[in-house]
């Protein structure tokens, strides 16, 4: 009887670690995917700000701009109203965007071939690549981590710099510099999207 | 900005010269940024700095670009490369790392011999790839923390490891056997011309940086990511300090 109780409530207890599994070849297919849709919206003829909707279409499917604008805000995003979150989420969202179409407009045929994965545990996998035809090449880590709704990229570290950790730092000194309130960091977005 | 391994060099490189640390994820990053007992101090000299570049390190090297050709640049970079060969056994070797040490070993011989005095990598093409080695990687090895950061007068910001190995490998220069034929002069010039070098290859990071909200924050940002990533081996991935990120 005790066995019939607790075999449901174990698969209950496992449920979320079962969906959120992903096996190294899943998490290869989904980059390289990535990959191809991010090169095929950059190669196209269109302008920045287009260019722009067309990689926030990508990161919306692909990544989750909120929860990363969460990371970014740390303990600020925590203490802030309803609507400075929602705000700052969706302003940090168009930025990401414009941020990527604006790095990557004069992209020139470099290819990225992935190198290994490596299993982070609860931080996700993070996906090794390398762009071999120039010199010297470059590494290019890609977090990504199993959510609900599937694979997510979570982070980019280029030659060991997590875009990731670079933004909170900067939103931390801007949050701190100006009363410490995520509004200051939504105008500071604002400045920003302004200027691509 | 010119292509996306242009942008993502960019932004990897640091400030003033490209030293080869510094991942923290969730509320450590915090913790770890925030950590900087030499802020005001490192404030003032980061200032000094951006009057040097705008003043001087900027203009000589877009001058130093158009004096020169991409081809003299490589043959330059290779030269002094080559130069630092010895320092990089040196730590090879104190790191007990014998394989790069060999390695190390023979780049030299092959470059300062058939590469022309360095100025041509014939070693690479012979397969012994260059790899970067200090002493405050040694003193990492040796299980010396970062310590706090620390802005350097034209050479940007360090953890104090790692200034105090910069400083030790400078030391190490006046010893350089190249230093017994011309008193230090070849090392010096090469190291100032390496400077330019540098300086053009962070033209878009500095920009960057020159344009945000708190330069000084996005340079120590970037530059310690930057030096600690040089710690880990090629491919190696310190879990420990990626981002842990809430996705639900």
């Amino acid at each position: 009887m005790i066995r019939l109780l607790l075999t449901p409530a174990l698969l209950l207890f496992m449920l979320p670690s079962l969906v959120l599994a992903a096996s190294e070849g899943e998490v290869r297919k989904f980059v390289d995917g990535v990959t191809s849709d991010i090169i095929a919206a950059v190669t196209s003829s269109s302008p920045v700000p287009q260019k722009a909707n067309l990689l926030q279409d990508i990161f919306n499917k692909n990544s989750n701009p909120a929860a990363i604008a969460r990371f970014v805000a740390g303990r600020y995003f925590r203490g802030a109203s309803p609507e400075d979150q929602t705000r700052f989420v969706s302003l940090f969202e168009r930025y990401m965007s414009l941020f990527y179409a604006d790095a990557m407009q004069e992209y020139s045929g470099e290819k990225l071939e992935i190198a290994n994965i490596q299993d982070a545990g609860k931080k996700g996998f993070v996906v090794v690549s390398r762009v071999t035809n120039r010199q010297p090449p470059l590494t290019i880590n890609w977090q990504v981590k199993p959510s609900s709704t599937g694979l997510k990229v979570i982070d980019l570290q280029v030659e060991g710099v997590s875009m990731l950790i670079t933004w909170r730092n900067e939103f931390s000194s801007i949050i701190n510099r100006n009363g410490g309130t995520l509004a200051a960091a939504s105008k500071d977005l604002e400045q920003r999207i302004g200027q691509f | 900005m010119k292509n996306p391994s242009h942008i993502f060099a960019s932004l990897a490189l640091s400030l003033f010269l490209a030293f080869p640390g510094h991942v923290q994820g969730s509320d450590q990053a915090d913790k770890d940024y925030g950590h900087d007992p030499l802020e005001r101090f490192n404030r003032g000299v980061m200032e000094f700095n951006f009057f040097i570049d705008d003043g001087f390190l900027r203009p000589l090297s877009m001058f130093y670009r158009d004096l020169t050709t991409p081809k003299i640049r490589k043959g330059v970079k290779n030269f002094w490369s080559n130069l630092q060969e010895p320092i990089i056994f040196a730590n090879d070797v104190l790191q007990g790392e014998i394989e790069d040490a060999g390695n190390t070993l023979g780049r030299f011989a092959i470059n300062s011999t058939i590469g022309v005095l360095g100025v041509m990598d014939q070693a690479n093409d012979l397969g012994l790839p260059p790899h970067g080695n200090d002493f405050g990687k040694t003193l990492y090895v040796y299980g010396i923390g970062d310590g706090p950061p620390i802005a350097l007068p034209f050479f940007g910001i360090f953890s104090l490891r790692d200034a105090v190995g910069f400083g030790v490998d400078k030391a190490a220069e006046s010893y350089h056997p190249v230093t017994y034929i011309d008193n230090g002069a070849t090392i010096l010039t090469a190291s100032n011309i390496k400077i330019f070098d540098d300086r053009l290859a962070a033209f878009a990071i500095i920009r960057r940086i020159r344009s945000a909200p708190d330069p000084y924050v996005l340079a120590r940002t970037l530059q310690l990511q930057n030096q600690r990533a040089r710690l880990t081996e090629p491919g190696e991935i310190d879990v420990d300090n990626l981002p842990d990120v809430e996705l639900n």
